[in-house]
């Protein structure tokens, strides 16, 4: 199929942030900064969408449905160059300096082209929103420094997220159903640190990635009181990558079965102790159920330009499918949709750089530093020595308690659980109403639609069910009150 | 009893055989074969499936055939789907090419009917049907030229491309789409030829591809009733053929339902069996509900009065859209009920999903279907 015949999407030009969202006009008035950076992002990142990405994804698609471990290195190369793999880093660090909203545009983008592929190159800037989630400073401007270096040197740095277990999906990720849970990975105390056992399963990155931030409980018969969060590389002895799963959709993002038999974690690889283990949890949910609903609408905004596309061109009789009315009508129905939730989205992630962690960034004593220091600084030996000291942790942990409350983090969870259903149900059932315009033929694999509809169901499930996203809502919105 | 089984009693014996046979001979290897799009496991198949009489159940006695109704093809075709819905597709296009053929004269159904009974023969004969579509950019259409009649053009994507030799084919030969022409073809006619393998998501066994022909010979012996005059064979065959993919989309989504439902009752999450959860059980019984509520639709898809319906009435398609439409509400919930698992080829409900979203489309979607019902009543007036 010929793409350049419209320009719309992906094929017009960038940025339509603020023609796709209006509003957000008053906001480049006010912080011109602000929106404008957002759009550079939003820029480059539907460039390298349109022309790297989309060209390669349904052959990647292909190549691993037949071997699952499939990596397109050369893509992610590319992407690696164009510093996306390190979006979420300060730009004075050596990253792309993204905010909130312009992390939203970037997924977007990205997401459109490919769910797989844009998983591939953005989730590891949630090993930067993990580690900002954790307390310490230190650790994250050493993590921050260790990615910013593998990125110059070309060398993958991939994280990972191991919370899910063979008996748990649900129940890791909300505090009344983790009293119930029945584990099937445990962590004992032993000197100088822990000693791991135990299977985690369907962790994105998981064969790949070179640390496991792990959330583990001490003991079995209390999972709440003693959930705790380990950071583990992967180079620990005793940890293995068991099956890495076929699946339905989203093909290129490995999903894989960790398993870890006596694994030795160091003290100081313990990240939240026992009992904070959910709070971890929690707060890294706080920000990405927004995202991730936010990643699902970037994916039916991509079925819909490929429907867009097809309807155009596709011949009946004298005219054309995109001219019969009942097309326009569903169409019309899909992009007020998408309208809708984006505007949801873009709610979300401004509230986010309003009220939640990234609000770090504004504050005078970062704010100062990134304006006064030297680049070359922040990634010195010597700087990141002193971040590790007492009173540095100390004051920045106390800093971001201050801004991440407990309060922000469950509004937070409660809004992101609303966008997430919001978006997630909306790639699914755009993914098959788009394939009902286009009929049988359209269904074919060369046209992408099918394989919309494939990557999106699994949305709906992971980063909690939509089902439990709704008890979250719910509880967070009215059941407090009752 | 059921009133569904109430009605079906006489077929009891055929599905229960039909039934054994699926999970004895389909059920272990279809994943498999799914993930290979394994077209030789399904030759496998149908060559074993000749030993109960499949593909003959359509075809009168007197060829060699079971002479089954149409009724007792559906209710085969919905307990083999609920095994694979792609091994149920490629019966239920090869039916539907029975169905046409039965309208023949006694020479030609001696000539192409006997062959897709016959169990004798090494290389299993199999039928398929090309319908005309408002889709088609290339119209098939006759030419004639030196005193021969001459087939060009391309059918929409159809099932059984790839395994079918005998090509049932149905062409508009005016623009109104009044004239309708049946005609018979073996694929290895010179000028036919497969095109481009879809590649679909679901029904991966059963490769949809256009059949594409160039000045194909039509001998006199190839066309069905009289040219211009196969209205009422396209009603019969379309009729019967929206009512099996009524049948198999029913059965598939039957197969997801039980299994979600199983797995509800043994997988514990949040406190309690998730069966036990009010949400899931208001998912199950949604589920249930159009379960039901789709088995009486394509039941009555069945009766001699829908059967034969002309072609211009549509009624059929209208049972196949809420049937299917059904189905795949059915085998979504089915997905999420199993959570992550559900997403993992190895459970077998993802497959479930693909296939079903596939039989929505086959002879248009439910939205063009439900707008072309009314659009050519008023055509018609």
């Amino acid at each position: 199929m010929d793409y350049f015949q419209l320009e719309y999407g992906l094929f017009a030009d960038a940025p339509d942030l603020v023609q796709n969202v209006p509003a957000l006009g008053k906001l480049k008035e006010k912080c011109p900064e602000y929106i404008k950076r957002a759009e550079e992002i939003q820029k480059l990142a539907r460039k390298f969408a349109r022309d790297e990405i989309l060209p390669k994804s349904l052959e990647i698609d292909l190549k691993c449905s037949k071997d699952p471990e499939y990596i397109d290195w050369e893509l992610w190369r590319k992407a690696n160059r164009e510093k996306l793999t390190i979006a979420f880093i300060p730009e004075k660090m050596g990253g792309l300096g993204c905010s909130s909203i312009g992390a939203l545009a970037l997924l977007e983008e990205l997401t459109c082209a490919c769910m797989g592929s844009g998983a591939n190159i953005l989730f590891n800037n949630f090993g930067i929103l993990g580690a900002m989630v954790e307390n310490k400073t230190g650790i994250i401007m050493n993590i921050m420094s260790e990615m910013v270096e593998a990125q110059r040197q070309e060398k993958p740095l991939f994280w990972s997220w191991a919370i899910t277990e063979p008996s748990a999906g649900t129940d890791v990720e909300d505090g009344r159903a983790m009293a119930t849970m029945k584990p099937s990975a445990y962590a004992e105390k032993v000197k100088g640190g822990y000693r791991i056992n135990g299977t985690k399963c369907f962790i994105t990155n998981g064969s790949i990635a070179h640390y496991v931030v792990a959330t583990i409980c001490l003991d079995r018969s209390n999972p709440l009181e003693t959930m705790a969060t380990f950071l583990v590389p992967t180079s620990s002895k005793g940890f293995s990558v068991g099956r890495v799963e076929r699946k339905c959709g989203q093909k290129s993002s490995q999903t894989a079965e960790l398993i870890f038999e006596d694994v030795f974690v160091p003290e100081e690889n313990l990240w939240e102790p026992s009992g904070s283990g959910l709070r971890h949890t929690r707060e890294m949910l706080s920000t990405t159920r927004g995202f991730v609903g936010s990643a699902a609408m970037g994916m039916a905004r991509g079925a819909l330009e490929r429907c867009i596309q097809y309807v155009y061109q596709k011949k009946i009789g004298k005219h054309r499918l995109i001219d019969e009315d009942w097309v326009q009508i569903a169409i019309a129905d899909i992009i007020k949709d998408i309208k809708t939730v984006r505007a949801a989205c873009v709610n979300f992630a401004v509230a986010v750089d309003t009220y939640h962690a990234t609000r770090l960034f504004e504050s005078l004593p970062v704010k100062l530093a990134f304006k006064l220091l030297p680049g070359k600084l922040f990634l010195s030996k010597s700087l990141l020595a002193l971040t590790k000291s007492p009173l540095v942790n100390e004051g920045g942990s106390k800093m971001k308690k201050k801004i991440v409350s407990n309060e922000v983090i469950e509004q937070f969870v409660k809004e992101g659980s609303a966008i997430k259903v919001a978006g997630t149900d909306l790639a699914m059932n755009v993914a098959s109403r788009v394939l009902d315009i286009v009929g049988l033929e359209g269904m074919s694999f060369r046209y992408g639609m099918e394989k919309s509809f494939r990557d999106a169901k699994i949305t709906q499930i992971y980063e909690g069910t939509n089902q439990a996203n709704r008890l979250d809502l719910f509880h967070g919105e009215v059941g407090e009150k009752i | 009893m059921s009133a569904v089984e109430e009605a079906t009693v006489e077929y009891n014996e055929i599905i229960d055989v039909c039934r054994k046979f699926a999970g004895n001979e389909i059920r272990d290897k279809v994943q498999e074969a799914d993930l290979e799009s394994d077209t030789a496991w399904l030759k496998s198949i149908w060559t074993k499936s000749r030993e109960i009489g499949l593909p003959g159940l359509i075809i009168p006695e007197e060829f060699n055939g079971v002479g089954q109704s149409e009724l007792c093809c559906a209710l085969a075709l919905n307990v083999l789907a609920s095994e694979c819905a792609g091994f149920a597709s490629v019966l239920t296009y090869h039916f539907a090419g029975c169905i046409a053929l039965n309208n023949g004269k006694p020479s030609q159904k001696e000539r192409f009917l006997a062959q897709l009974a016959d169990i004798d023969i090494s290389e299993p004969a199999i039928a398929t049907v090309l319908f005309p579509s408002e889709m088609d950019e290339n119209h098939l259409h006759i030419k004639e030229s030196n005193g021969k009649l001459l087939l060009n053009g391309t059918s929409p994507l159809t099932g059984n491309a790839e395994h079918a030799n005998l090509l049932c084919i149905f062409l508009e030969e005016d623009e109104e789409g009044e004239e309708i022409t049946c005609l018979f073809l073996d694929k290895k006619t010179p000028g036919v030829s497969i095109g481009e393998n879809a590649m679909l998501p679901g029904l991966k066994v059963n490769p949809f591809a256009p059949i594409v022909f160039q000045d194909a010979v039509i001998e006199d012996e190839s066309i069905i009733g009289e040219r211009g005059k196969g209205g009422n064979i396209l009603g019969k065959t379309k009729n019967a053929f929206f009512g099996f993919i009524a049948a198999m989309a029913t059965g598939a989504a039957g197969s997801a339902y039980e299994k979600a439902h199983a797995y509800a009752e043994e997988r514990y999450q949040f406190g309690k069996i998730i069966i036990n959860h009010q949400e899931i059980q208001r998912m199950l019984g949604n589920m249930l509900t159009k379960l039901n509520a789709g088995t009486a639709v394509f039941m009555q898809a069945f009766s001699d009065k829908s059967l034969n319906l002309s072609y211009l009435s549509q009624e059929a398609s209208l049972a196949k859209a809420f049937c299917s439409d059904a189905a795949l509400e059915i085998v979504i919930d089915a997905v999420q009920i199993h959570g992550g698992y559900g997403y993992m080829h190895e459970y077998g409900v993802e497959k479930i999903m693909r296939d079903c979203k596939v039989l929505q489309l086959i002879g248009g979607s439910s939205p063009l279907i439900h707008k072309n019902k009314i659009a050519n009543e008023q055509k018609n007036k």
